[in-house]
């Protein structure tokens, strides 16, 4: 597992889905939210979804792709942009590929991503 | 489904947003997503750590800026044009999906507790005073009523006026709310009994909701010009 573009379909549904806004479409894993909540600067969930799409609609955004103990579906780890600081991302793409889970947003705990 | 309690600690910035002012613990539901392994949050998990954290910051909840605009009988769209803001904005604020800053925010409790006037936000926004007539507007229903029935061309004024306050047609706006609230001692409208227009407006109003036509009024305002 190596640091990768993280490929374009992937990130065009999951764009998709974080455009809508739509918390039935959008899960948060409670780990997520809290940690989330403990972000400087986080103050609202949705303020999140468009710096994930600006990271994702990026020209080659690099991440993660863990498959080692990660529930079906496609999941990429990767850092983002948010309100001026780095944030560690974890995003996974259901097998149905019309809902996303937010395993991660927040404040990095480790300097480096598990594949780097 | 398996669903628990769990709980949350909400996090309340302060004034500018550069700390915690302070932590307030709720309880909301999870459900457990067997194909994740993982407890995820419900949507009505985030609605309640969110709301109550607007609540701490003074904003209003959706709840009741859909309340507000009930009161004046505005569209989701009139409310956008009122405040100055995008045209989806005020939608977004009262489904939950966004919240106000607090900046705007204070602009709309203001007009919410009754501290500032919406004739005041309407004529700001341009919506009130481009029709001399309309100014009676601004100093309530009463006075209009008297300006307009000294008038010969009385059903061009009312609906310029409540065009140019609501952009619809006088009998699309004109509620028992207006009548009551600002005309008091109003009884009749241009030789019209007032009570009867009242009486039907207040029915067709619940029944069709933003839109509505009333005969009567329309044939008040007939007899009228």
């Amino acid at each position: 597992m190596a640091l990768q573009e993280i490929p374009e379909q992937w990130r065009k549904e999951v764009c998709a889905i974080l455009r809508s806004g739509d918390d039935n479409l959008i899960e948060w894993t409670l780990d997520a939210r809290t940690k989330f909540e403990s972000t400087p600067d986080a103050l609202w969930r949705y303020e999140v979804y468009q710096p994930f799409i600006d990271f994702l609609s990026s020209p080659t955004p690099m991440g993660c792709h863990p498959t080692m103990g990660t529930p079906p579906g496609e999941t990429y780890e990767f850092y983002f942009n948010f309100k001026g600081q780095r944030l560690y991302g974890k995003i996974l793409l259901r097998t149905c590929r019309k809902k996303v889970v937010i395993f991660s947003a927040h404040t990095p705990r480790k300097p480096k991503l598990p594949c780097e | 489904m398996n669903i628990k309690n769990e709980e949350f600690e909400v996090n309340v910035p302060n004034m500018d947003g550069t700390a915690v002012a302070e932590r307030v613990k709720v309880t909301v539901p999870v459900r457990w997503d067997d194909e994740m392994k993982e407890w995820l949050l419900t949507p009505k998990a985030h609605q309640i750590i969110e709301d109550t954290k607007a609540r701490h910051m003074g904003l209003l909840l959706p709840g009741q800026l859909k309340e507000l605009r009930h009161r004046y009988n505005f569209t989701q769209e009139e409310m956008g044009e009122l405040f100055q803001i995008g045209e989806k904005s005020w939608t977004r604020w009262e489904t939950g999906k966004q919240r106000p800053s607090r900046s705007i925010n204070l602009l709309i409790r203001a007009l919410y507790e009754g501290e500032i006037s919406v004739n005041y936000l309407l004529k700001r926004a341009g919506k009130l005073s481009q029709v001399g007539e309309v100014a009676a507007i601004s100093t309530g229903i009463e006075g209009l009523f008297v300006d307009i029935c000294k008038k010969q061309t009385a059903k061009l004024v009312i609906q310029e006026a409540v065009g140019v306050r609501h952009s619809q047609p006088l009998e699309s706006k004109f509620t028992a709310w207006d009548l009551f609230s600002n005309a008091p001692n109003q009884t009749t409208f241009c030789g019209t009994n007032l009570s009867r227009i009242v009486k039907c407006v207040q029915p067709i109003k619940k029944k069709s909701g933003q839109r509505f036509d009333c005969e009567n009024i329309d044939i008040a305002i007939q007899k009228s010009a």
